[in-house]
């Protein structure tokens, strides 16, 4: 991995994932085992909080959007960056993919890191929520 | 919904730190599905903190 893909991807570890960089490790992972139960009774496992489950390849997806960070990275000099998100839904799961790319003016050019950013198992929503037409809309 | 509610878990920590949008002055938005969950976590923001105040009184 080239330096500047490195960058961006310490700054989405690090910046958007809230994982704790460890000297001879790198980012620390998740390890919680419980995942968030939200309003609506969806259990989410989040990347650096969770530790994440496996999961079958990535099927069908859409692009949910965009936004641009101006601090995506601290340093001397910091960087925005361009955070884009990604639904997919796969044979067992619904997961969404995070990609950040820092600034080209203050990173050169580079490659987007990309991660798995959240995870709901389609075995673990409720009956009411999967009978929803609107859950899927 | 499904997607929303992950994406609602992320915004949280994301924006744990700002108070409302308006905060949000020197990020750049574009017109899409993603700003819309992000007003929307603000609006529920707010109405927390609005029902947390008024308990408190």
């Amino acid at each position: 991995m080239n330096a500047q893909n490195h960058m961006n991807y310490l700054a989405l570890n690090q910046n958007i994932l809230n994982k704790p960089l460890v000297i001879g490790k790198g980012p620390q992972e998740g390890s919680s085992e419980t995942p968030i139960t939200t309003f609506h009774g969806l259990q989410v496992y989040l990347n650096g909080t969770h530790a994440m489950p496996e999961h079958e390849e990535l099927d069908k997806g859409f692009t949910i959007g965009s936004l641009t960070p101006p601090h995506a990275m601290f340093g001397m000099p910091g960087s925005s960056g361009y955070l884009s998100y990604e639904f997919w839904v796969t044979k067992n799961e619904y997961i969404i993919v995070v990609r950040l790319k820092l600034n080209e003016f203050t990173n050169g050019e580079s490659e987007p890191a990309a991660d798995i950013l959240s995870l709901v198992k389609k075995d673990e929503i409720l009956e009411t929520i999967a009978q929803n037409e609107k859950s899927h809309q | 919904m499904i997607c929303q509610e992950m994406m609602l878990c992320h915004l949280e920590s994301l924006f744990e730190f700002y108070e409302n949008l308006e905060n949000l002055n020197d990020w750049s938005f574009e017109d899409d599905t993603l700003y819309f969950y992000v007003e929307d976590h603000f609006e529920l923001k707010n109405n927390v903190k609005a029902i947390d105040d008024a308990l408190k009184e």
